[in-house]
């Protein structure tokens, strides 16, 4: 066989830029507290702590938190949402407050955040200049409405409701939560929360808001799907990613659709009982929609005598991340190994390089980079419907062994794909850390 | 299952011997090899089957066993054909000299087999030793499978003149040649011109079924179904859409999809060493969706459409699977790669079905592997073309482990303290 080496990236090392030089834990006036930075003592690479308010964390992986220059991130605190400087660690409080942080422009250092409102079940969209400061109350929304995603050129939000006073009675259908020991882990329950909401086939609306007049328009409604995970494309901005949700293999998980309501297409077609997909996102130019998926999970029986505090835990038996390009309609299957699955994969701004915040699963507490290979064989057949065959090599970023995966990692690339950014409990506290993609050099 | 092997490596030793160009040398000759013996590493009893060194069993879908299942034919070191009995492992030749074993009836204890230099099919019954000669082939043909009825035999013949070659050395004593996979390159390149026909038994008389440029190849009657030929789009890696089904008389020709409604869905998918279950109703392949990495042992129902797919870990990966007649078990031959060259009985797993989404979905599964032979002796350029005995006590399968090949039965229970014969 023949194989198409992929070009990892080469990092040039005077272009080191001020991350790796801030070794604060050094600094006389360094306050106490966990480590700020270090070397992974298992993978070499160099870890650093980006924020030091503790339950502070960097955002949902495919949630953009990065400015439009690249040079900025931002990230909730339990005051609010703050937003740091990628080179010197500086930072700075943007919004203080009980807001939810949606997502950053890909135009503007716009934060945009929605808050409760006065009555119950109703809520605000706002937006903050993360360099201005400037603050800015949108729109007031729907009843029962998020907002998840704004679209590339920032005229367009985003959402969804359940509508009327549809309920599961449980934490999925926009009423009242149950508590949690930590607001952003995930609850013990999750998945039987999730099948019950799924069953319950409430009603929904998804929905558009102009900006700048705050007029709502339908894209659909009456549909007892369970909408989530909307994602405007990164760079066309009539184009929008939403998901089925539930569990993922009662649903036919991925759509597209247009911003007028047209075009509603499932991207992926099931070919296998218990085939999955699910974690969807963008790539940054726009042209493909990448997921992890799943054909089966091996259940094993082994935990306990491997660490866990349980017997059982399940493993993909066939693992791939795949690519579908919008434009083309071609597919691209990068396979993975069975304990290198990850809760989210993500891909550096230009797909040359992936990563995945690893799992629970013994042998998979890991945070992963994945150099992608793209297999080619001269006597393998081509076509235009023929779904090309890739290899992700699995190189270990951070030991991820003292942390409590019900917080999920999310990582992220920095914009100059450099470091993946990720958020752990691994010192108690909640905190967002970055590891440096290219490895330390020897002490 | 504690340790979660990595495919990559299996995929680089996918591709080393191409690098290196192994060398096909039986292993070392061992004086007064063992009739039987308990494999230490796993507990199960090994019978060497014949004391004729190069005696070898049948390829791994081709009947060796008469219909009652007490008896398994092979081939003796001259050529000719022998038979076992499966219970006392008492030998007897019955067909003399050099020819060329196709099969062994499904309904009658015959042995099937071409004198090449005749050119011509013959027929002799394992119990009575009576010899028949049942129809002359047309020029450069062959003869590779006789229907579940024993009433037609079915062959193919390349068209532009000379008969298929099989890619195997010149010794004649079934290594695979080391360039096997250019030579196969080269013959699919050529498109020759085939034709697939069916022999009458009773009056010989030739019938073309099929016409093509594809290398037709791997000829299979339904073993229930008198109808039914199965065959193979030969070729190297993926260029073919490899398996096919065909009536006696040329209509119904028809491709079996890999997956619900299309032969692939991926560049690298490729698909081999098929065959039928005893009840005719289900094909099994080995399907792989990128060799050395994801391979499944995939099933296909003929009657219903069902695909059922049954994933196997690399190091699981067999030359040949099979199944036991009563569809509980499967095994395989092993490879020469790390940690996989061992005799393997496969418990077959269903997944369970949580409800998924979706019609003409294929079911999925795994295999959880037993080992019962350690083949670290075995030379892997010869195949062990593993079968099931017909009353699944033993899997059969040849071996030059001692030098010369001879055929071998692994118990598939576990020795017990009092010596099996």
């Amino acid at each position: 066989m023949i194989m198409e080496k992929s070009i990892f990236p080469s990092y040039r090392l005077a272009a080191l830029a001020a991350l790796a030089f801030l070794p604060a834990a050094t600094r006389a006036d360094a306050p106490a507290g966990p480590p700020t930075s270090w070397v992974d003592a298992d993978t070499g690479h160099r870890v650093v702590r980006l924020t030091r308010e503790p339950g502070s964390a960097s955002f949902y992986f495919n949630d953009n938190g990065y400015t439009p220059d690249g040079k900025e991130m931002v990230y909730t605190t339990p005051e609010g949402i703050s937003v740091l400087e990628l080179a010197t660690l500086r930072t700075r409080p943007v919004v203080k407050g009980k807001v939810r942080a949606i997502v950053v422009g890909r135009k503007t250092p716009t934060v945009y955040y929605s808050k409760q409102a006065g009555a119950a079940l109703e809520s605000e969209l706002w937006c903050a200049n993360v360099d201005t400061g400037e603050i800015r109350k949108l729109a007031a929304l729907p009843r029962r409405a998020g907002i998840s995603t704004i679209n590339a050129d920032e005229t367009l939000g985003g959402g969804t409701f359940i509508e009327g006073d549809a309920s599961a009675g449980g934490n999925y259908d926009g009423l009242a939560k149950a508590g949690q020991a930590h607001e952003m882990d995930m609850p013990d329950n999750k998945l039987d929360m999730m099948a019950t909401r799924l069953a319950a086939r409430l009603p929904m609306t998804m929905f558009t808001m102009d900006l700048r007049t705050g007029r709502v328009k339908v894209l659909l409604e009456h549909n007892t799907n369970w909408l989530n995970h909307l994602e405007f494309s990164p760079t066309d901005p009539t184009l929008l990613m939403y998901c089925h949700e539930g569990v993922k293999v009662q649903v036919d998980r991925i759509w597209t659709i247009r911003t007028d309501g047209t075009q509603n297409t499932l991207v992926h077609q099931r070919t296998m009982e218990m085939e999955g997909p699910g974690h969807e996102w963008w790539s940054r130019d726009g042209k493909t929609i990448w997921y992890d998926l799943n054909f089966g999970r091996h259940t094993y029986t082994d935990g306990k005598e491997r660490g866990l505090d349980h017997a059982n835990y399940t493993l993909p038996i066939v693992g791939y991340v795949a690519g579908y390009n919008v434009e083309t309609g071609k597919r691209i299957w990068y396979h993975y190994e069975g304990h290198e699955w990850s809760i989210h994969f993500n891909s550096s701004p230009d797909d040359t390089l992936f990563c995945g915040d690893g799992g629970r699963s013994p042998g998979a507490q890991w945070l992963y980079l994945f150099h992608p290979e793209r297999v080619v064989d001269p006597l393998m057949v081509r076509g235009p419907n023929l779904i090309e065959m890739g290899l992700f090599h699995a190189e270990r970023l951070v030991n991820m062994s003292k942390h409590n995966f019900k917080l999920e990692p999310n990582v992220s690339f920095t914009p100059d794909a450099r470091f993946i950014v990720f958020r752990s409990n691994m010192f108690g506290p909640t905190y967002a850390f970055a590891v440096e993609i290219a490895k330390a050099p020897a002490p | 299952m504690n340790s979660i092997p990595s495919s990559r490596a299996f995929r680089l030793a996918f591709l080393l011997p191409a690098l290196l160009g192994s060398i096909a040398l039986a292993a070392p000759t061992v004086p007064n090899p063992p009739k039987s013996w308990i494999d230490p590493d796993t507990g199960h009893r090994v019978i060497r089957l014949t004391d004729e060194p190069d005696s070898e069993s049948f390829y791994f879908n081709v009947n060796a066993y008469t219909p009652d299942g007490r008896e398994m034919a092979y081939t003796t070191a001259d050529g000719g054909v022998g038979v076992v009995d499966l219970t006392t492992f008492a030998t007897r030749h019955v067909v003399p000299g050099r020819v060329r074993a196709i099969v062994v009836g499904h309904k009658t204890p015959r042995i099937f087999y071409l004198k090449q230099g005749e050119n011509a099919l013959y027929a002799a019954n394992l119990d009575t030793g009576e010899t028949q000669k049942l129809a002359d082939l047309p020029a450069g043909g062959n003869i590779a499978s006789i229907n579940a009825d024993e009433t037609l035999a079915a062959g193919t013949r390349v068209l532009a003149g000379g008969a298929e070659r099989k890619f195997v050395t010149g010794d004649g004593k079934g290594y695979q040649a080391l360039d096997k996979g250019a030579q196969m390159a080269a013959r699919l390149a050529a498109r020759l011109p085939m034709e697939m026909y069916t022999v009458d038994l009773q009056t010989g008389k030739v019938r073309v079924i099929l016409q093509n440029n594809d290398w037709l190849n791997h000829l299979q009657f339904s073993p229930a179904d008198p109808t039914l030929l199965m065959y193979c789009h030969e070729g190297s890696g993926w260029r073919v859409d490899r398996i096919w089904t065909i009536r006696t008389d040329g209509t119904q020709n028809t491709m079996i999809p890999d997956e619900p409604g299309k032969n692939r869905i991926m560049e690298t998918e490729l698909a081999g060493h098929e065959w039928w279950s005893p009840d005719g109703r289900t094909v099994y392949v080995d399907l792989h969706l990128l060799k050395g990495v994801v391979g499944f042992l995939a099933a296909y129902n003929l009657d219903t459409g069902k695909h059922t797919w049954y994933h196997y870990e690399q190091n699981e990966w067999e030359v040949h699977f099979n199944r036991s007649p009563d569809g509980k078990f499967f095994c395989g031959d092993g490879a020469a790669r790390p940690g996989n060259a061992w005799i393997m009985l496969l418990h077959p797993e269903v997944i369970p079905n949580d409800q998924t989404l979706g019609t003409d979905l294929i079911q999925g599964g795994v295999i959880r592997p037993e080992k019962l032979c350690n083949m670290s002796k075995h030379n892997y350029h010869l195949e062990p073309n593993v079968s099931f005995t017909p009353d699944q006590k033993y899997i059969v399968f040849r071996s030059d482990m001692f030098g010369p090949t001879y055929p071998f039965a692994v118990e598939v229970a576990k020795a017990s303290a009092t010596p099996s014969p």
